[in-house]
C-alpha cells in the first residue's frame, strides 16, 4: 500500500491558503516495520483492511467449495466429513475474522477519530494489540484447518463438540477466544474515545450516525463477547482437562451451552449489522442531498436494537428442548426487535424521498443494503414465530435468512463504505462505471444465490448436508450459478480498487460534497488528522436541496 | 501511624509545608478505608456464622450471598474509589451487573418453566437407559 | 491547542506540559478520565466473563440443590476463609496505595504495594496448599476414586476448579502488574500524580477482590448448615 505514488504530493510546503502542509499518513515512512509497529489509527485501519480481505477470501474459497459440491445431488466432490469441515471453516472465518471486525475495525478505526476531530483513538497501543490478537486468533483457526479441520459447525454445539468430535475443536475454540479479546479491545477503545474525546460543540446528538452505530456496536461487543469467551473456555477445559459441566453423564445439560453461546451469538448478529446501518445512513444522506430523516429516532433505534438484541437469543433454541414457555417469551421479544429495525428502514426511505438522488456506486450498494436487509429482516419474523420455526428450523430457509442479513446487509454496507471513503483513505478516486457495474452485479448475483435457498428450505432441504434428493437440484443449480456471478462481483473491486491506487485520479478533500469533519481534512489525511483543530458549526447533516430555502436545523 | 520522617527526594519542589509533610509520611490518611476494612471483616465473620447456623439449612447460602453483595458494594465504592469517580464509570460497572441479570433471568426462565420436577427432568444417559429397560 | 495546554498547566501548577501527557489528548484530566473509564469498561466485561460461570453454577445449583450442598461441604473452608481475610487486607493496602499515589507519597506507595503483593503471594501459596489437599482427597472430576456418589457432585467440582483456577490466573496477572508498577515507582520512571498506573492497578486488584467475595460463599460457605 505504501508505494511511491504518494511521494510527489506529500512535500512539505505552503498551500495557497497559507496553511502549512504536513506529510500524509501514508507518506511518512515506508518500511514494513513502520507499518507493523504503527499506532496511527489510520494505518491500523489499513492493516485490518488487508487482514479482513485475506480472511474474506479464505472464507470465500470454502463457500466456493460448498456451492460446487451442492451443484449435483450426489456427494461427489467432498466426503461428508470433508463437507462438514469446509462449512465449519466458512462459518468460523467469516463470522469471527471477517464480519465482526470488518466495519468497526477497518472503517471505524479509520473514521471515528476523524469524525470526532480527534488525533487518534483513546488507546493507540491497545488498538495495535487488537490487530495482533485478531491475527493470532485467525492463525489458530487456519492452523486448525491445515491440521485437519473442525467438523462441529461454527456453533460448537455440545455434546458433539465435547464428547464425540475428533477434529481440532480446541485449537479453533482457542483461536476464537483470542480474537474475542481483540473485539473487546476495539470496543473499549471506541467507547472511551466517543465518551472522552468529542470536540467542544459536538454534543451527543450532534454526532454523525456512523459514530452512534459504532458506539452501539461496541456496547454489544463488550457485554456479549466475555460470555462467549467463558463458554469456549468451558468447552476447551471439558475436552482437555475433563472439567465437564455440559456432560450429560454427570447431569450436565448440553442446552446450557446453547444458552450461553447464543447469549453472545445472537447479539453478535447485531455486531455484524449495526455498523452497516451506520455506513448506509451516511451514504444515503449524502447522495440524496437531504438531511437524515428523524436523526433522534435513528439514534434511539440503534440503542434499542443493541439492548433488545440481548433478550431474544432463545429463538435459536425452539427445537432444542427448551421450555415452551421460554420459547413463547423469546418469540414475543424477537418480534419487538423488528420495531426499531423497521424505524431505520422507514427513515432511510424518508431520507431519500424528494432527495436529489445520484447513483454513485456507494449509493447503489447502500440502496441494495436497504432492500436486502428488509428482506432478511422480514424472513427473520417467520423464524421468530414458534410454529413456523418448527417447520423451517435447520433448513436452507435459515441459511438464506442470515445470509440476506450478513452478506446482503453487512457485506454490501462494507462495500458502500469502502467506496464512499476510498478517496479519503487512499487519496485516489476509483473508476465510477466499473464500480457501478460491480454493485449491480453483486445485487443480482446475491439474489440469484440466496433467494432459491428460501424455496429450498421451505420445501424441506436441511442445512449441512452434502448430498440431497434430485428434486432439490434445480434450486441448487440456480444458487450455484448465482454464486459464480457473486464471486465475479467480489473480485471486480479487488481489481479496480488496486488499479486506482496507481492510476486513479487524485481525490480532492471532499469529492462527494459530503458533510462531516472527515471531509474537512486532506485526502489522504495528514498524520495527525487535522492541521488546525476543526470547529463544529451547524447540524451534523448539513445537506439541503438547492431549490429549497435552507432551514434552520430542527430539534433533532 | 504516620511516624517516620525520612527525607524524600521528589521530582518537584513542594508547594506548601503541609503537602511536604504528607509526602514524607509513611502512610496516607487512613480514613475512611480503615473503617470500611473493619466493616468488611465484621461482615465476613457474620457470613461465616450465618453459613453454619443450622436453622437456615440450605438457604443459608442466600443470606451469605446477600452479605457478599454488601461487601462487594463497599469494596467498589471505597477501595475502588467509585465514590469520587465520574458517573459514567458507575454506569459501566452497573451495565455489567444488569447484563448479568439478563443472562441469569432469561436462562432461568427456561429451567424454571420446564415441565416436571426440576432436576428430575434431567437424566444422565445411564438413567435414561435403565428407565427404558424398566419400561420394557 | 496551546490554550488547552496553558489552562492545564495553570491548574496543575506546572510550568511546562507534563511528559506523561500523550500527544492525542488535550490535557491530563481527559487522559485520566479515558484511562479510568477504559478500565471500568474492561471490568464490566470481566464481570460478564465470570458471569458465564456463575450462570452455570446457578442453573445446576437450582437443578440439583442436594448434590451441590453435599459436594460443597467437602471444600477446605478454613483455607478459603483465611484467603478471604488475606484478600480483604491486601485490598485495603491497594486502596491506600492509590490514595498515597494521588498525594505523591512515593515511599508510602512503595511500602503499600509491597504489602499488597506480599499478601497476594501468601494467598496463592495457601491456594496451592488447598489444591494439594483436594487432589489428596481425589476431589478431581476425572479421578477414578472421586469420593462423592451423586453425579452432580462432579459438576460442582468442575465449577470449583474453573472458578478458583480462573481467579488465581487473575491474581497472577494482578501481581505481575503490581510488580511492574512497584519497580517503576522505585526507579522513579513515572510521575505518581500525572500517570494513572497505580490507580489502574488498584482498580484491577479491587475487582479481583470483588470476584472472590462471591466465589467464597458459593464454594466454601455453601452446605455448612446441617
Amino acid at each position: 500500500m505504501s508505494d511511491i505514488p504518494y511521494r510527489d504530493v506529500d512535500v512539505q510546503g505552503e498551500k495557497p491558503g497559507g496553511r502549512l502542509m504536513e506529510e500524509s499518513y501514508l507518506g511518512e515512512k515506508f518500511s514494513i516495520w513502520s507499518w507493523l509497529t504503527t499506532t496511527d489509527h489510520k494505518r491500523i485501519g489499513i492493516l485490518y483492511l488487508l487482514s479482513t480481505t485475506l480472511f474474506f477470501f479464505i472464507g470465500g474459497a470454502a463457500a466456493t467449495l460448498i456451492r460446487l459440491e451442492l451443484f449435483t445431488p450426489a456427494g461427489d466432490l467432498l466426503t461428508d466429513d470433508g463437507y462438514n469441515k469446509v462449512f465449519t471453516l466458512h462459518g468460523v472465518v467469516m463470522v469471527w475474522f471477517f464480519l465482526v471486525p470488518v466495519i468497526p475495525s477497518v472503517l471505524g478505526n479509520f473514521l471515528i477519530p476523524l469524525m470526532l476531530g480527534a488525533k487518534d483513538l483513546a488507546f493507540p497501543r491497545l488498538n495495535l494489540m487488537s490487530w495482533y490478537l485478531n491475527i493470532i486468533g485467525g492463525g489458530f483457526a487456519v492452523w486448525a484447518m491445515l491440521a485437519g479441520g473442525v467438523d462441529t459447525g461454527w456453533t460448537f454445539y455440545t455434546p458433539y463438540s465435547t464428547a464425540f468430535a475428533n477434529s481440532h475443536v480446541s485449537l479453533t475454540a482457542i483461536g476464537v477466544f483470542i480474537s474475542g479479546f481483540s473485539t473487546i479491545a476495539t470496543g473499549v477503545n471506541m467507547i472511551v474515545t466517543v465518551h472522552t474525546m468529542r470536540p467542544p460543540g459536538m454534543g451527543w446528538f450532534r454526532m454523525p450516525l456512523f459514530v452512534w452505530a459504532i458506539y452501539a456496536t461496541s456496547l454489544i461487543m463488550l457485554l456479549s463477547t466475555p460470555v462467549l469467551a467463558m463458554v469456549l473456555t468451558l468447552l476447551v477445559t471439558e475436552r482437555l482437562l475433563g472439567l465437564g459441566i455440559f456432560d450429560p453423564n454427570r447431569g450436565g445439560d448440553p442446552i446450557l451451552f446453547q444458552h450461553l453461546f447464543w447469549f453472545y451469538s445472537h447479539p453478535a448478529v447485531y455486531i455484524m449489522i449495526l455498523p452497516g446501518m451506520g455506513v448506509v445512513t451516511e451514504v444515503i444522506t449524502c447522495f440524496s442531498r437531504r438531511r437524515v430523516f428523524g436523526y433522534a429516532a435513528m439514534v434511539y433505534a440503534l440503542l434499542a436494537i443493541a439492548v433488545i438484541g440481548f433478550f431474544v437469543w432463545g429463538h435459536h433454541m425452539f427445537t432444542s428442548g427448551q421450555s415452551m414457555y421460554a420459547s413463547l417469551t423469546f418469540s414475543f421479544l424477537s418480534f419487538i426487535v423488528a420495531v426499531p429495525s423497521a424505524i431505520k428502514v422507514f427513515n432511510w426511505i424518508a431520507t431519500m424521498y424528494r432527495g436529489q438522488i445520484t447513483f454513485e456506486a456507494s449509493m447503489l450498494y447502500a440502496m441494495g443494503f436497504v432492500g436486502l436487509f428488509t428482506m432478511g429482516g422480514l424472513t427473520g419474523l417467520f423464524l421468530a414465530s414458534v410454529p413456523v420455526d418448527l417447520h423451517l428450523h435447520d433448513t436452507y430457509f435459515v441459511v438464506a435468512h442470515f445470509h440476506y442479513i450478513m452478506v446482503g446487509g453487512m457485506v454490501s454496507a462494507f462495500f458502500a463504505g469502502l467506496h464512499f471513503w476510498w478517496p479519503k483513505i487512499t487519496g485516489r478516486l476509483y473508476p465510477e462505471t466499473a464500480a457501478q457495474i460491480a454493485a449491480l452485479l453483486m445485487f443480482f448475483g446475491f439474489n440469484l444465490t440466496f433467494f432459491p435457498q428460501y424455496i429450498l428450505g421451505n420445501i424441506g432441504m436441511p442445512r449441512r448436508y452434502h448430498a440431497y434428493p434430485d428434486a432439490f437440484q434445480v434450486w441448487h443449480v440456480l444458487s450455484s450459478a448465482g454464486a459464480v456471478i457473486l464471486a465475479a462481483a467480489y473480485l471486480m473491486p479487488l481489481g479496480y480498487l488496486v488499479w486506482s491506487l496507481i492510476w486513479g485520479k487524485r481525490a480532492p478533500s471532499n469529492p462527494w460534497r459530503a458533510s462531516g469533519l472527515e471531509w474537512e481534512t486532506d485526502s489522504p489525511p495528514p498524520k495527525h488528522n487535522f492541521l488546525t483543530n476543526p470547529t463544529i458549526e451547524g447540524s451534523v447533516y448539513d445537506y439541503h436541496p438547492a431549490q429549497e430555502p435552507r432551514r434552520e436545523p430542527a430539534d433533532d | 501511624m504516620s511516624l517516620p520522617k525520612t527525607p524524600q527526594r521528589t521530582g518537584r519542589a513542594p508547594d506548601a509545608e503541609r503537602q511536604h509533610a504528607d509526602r514524607r509520611a509513611l502512610l496516607p490518611p487512613l480514613m475512611p478505608e480503615l473503617g470500611v476494612f473493619v466493616a468488611l471483616f465484621a461482615l465476613a465473620a457474620t457470613s461465616v456464622l450465618v453459613a453454619f447456623w443450622s436453622a437456615l439449612g440450605g438457604l443459608a447460602i442466600l443470606a451469605c450471598l446477600a452479605i457478599a453483595v454488601v461487601m462487594a458494594a463497599l469494596v467498589m465504592i471505597f477501595f475502588m474509589h467509585l465514590r469520587s469517580a465520574m458517573a459514567v464509570m458507575t454506569l459501566a460497572g452497573l451495565a455489567g451487573v444488569v447484563w448479568l441479570a439478563i443472562l441469569f433471568g432469561l436462562t432461568m426462565a427456561d429451567y424454571l418453566t420446564r415441565p416436571g420436577n426440576l432436576g428430575a427432568t434431567m437424566q444422565t444417559p445411564a438413567q435414561a437407559e435403565s428407565e427404558a429397560e424398566a419400561a420394557n | 491547542m496551546t490554550e488547552a495546554h496553558a489552562t492545564t498547566a495553570a491548574s496543575a501548577n506546572h510550568a511546562t506540559v507534563s511528559p506523561a501527557l500523550a500527544s492525542h489528548f488535550h490535557d491530563l484530566r481527559q487522559q485520566h478520565a479515558a484511562a479510568d473509564l477504559g478500565l471500568w469498561i474492561f471490568l464490566a466485561t470481566e464481570i460478564l466473563f465470570f458471569g458465564g460461570l456463575f450462570a452455570a453454577y446457578l442453573v445446576y445449583a437450582v437443578l440439583y440443590p442436594d448434590g451441590f450442598l453435599e459436594a460443597a461441604a467437602e471444600t477446605e473452608i478454613v483455607i478459603g476463609t483465611i484467603n478471604t481475610a488475606l484478600l480483604l487486607t491486601s485490598g485495603l493496602a491497594a486502596a491506600l496505595a492509590v490514595k498515597a499515589a494521588g498525594a505523591d507519597m512515593r515511599r508510602s506507595v512503595m511500602v503499600l504495594i509491597a504489602v499488597t503483593i506480599g499478601l497476594g503471594v501468601v494467598f496463592l501459596g495457601a491456594k496451592g496448599y488447598e489444591y494439594w489437599l483436594d487432589l489428596g482427597h481425589h476431589l478431581y472430576p476425572t479421578s477414578p476414586d472421586f469420593p462423592l456418589a451423586a453425579p452432580p457432585a462432579k459438576l460442582f467440582w468442575s465449577l470449583y476448579w474453573m472458578m478458583t483456577g480462573l481467579h488465581a490466573v487473575h491474581i497472577l496477572v494482578g501481581l505481575g502488574t503490581w510488580g511492574v508498577v512497584l519497580f517503576q515507582t522505585f526507579r522513579r520512571s513515572f510521575s505518581l500524580t500525572d500517570n494513572s498506573r497505580v490507580r489502574i492497578a488498584g482498580l484491577y486488584w479491587g475487582f479481583v477482590d470483588v470476584m472472590w467475595l462471591f466465589i467464597w460463599p458459593l464454594l466454601y460457605l455453601m452446605g455448612r448448615a446441617t
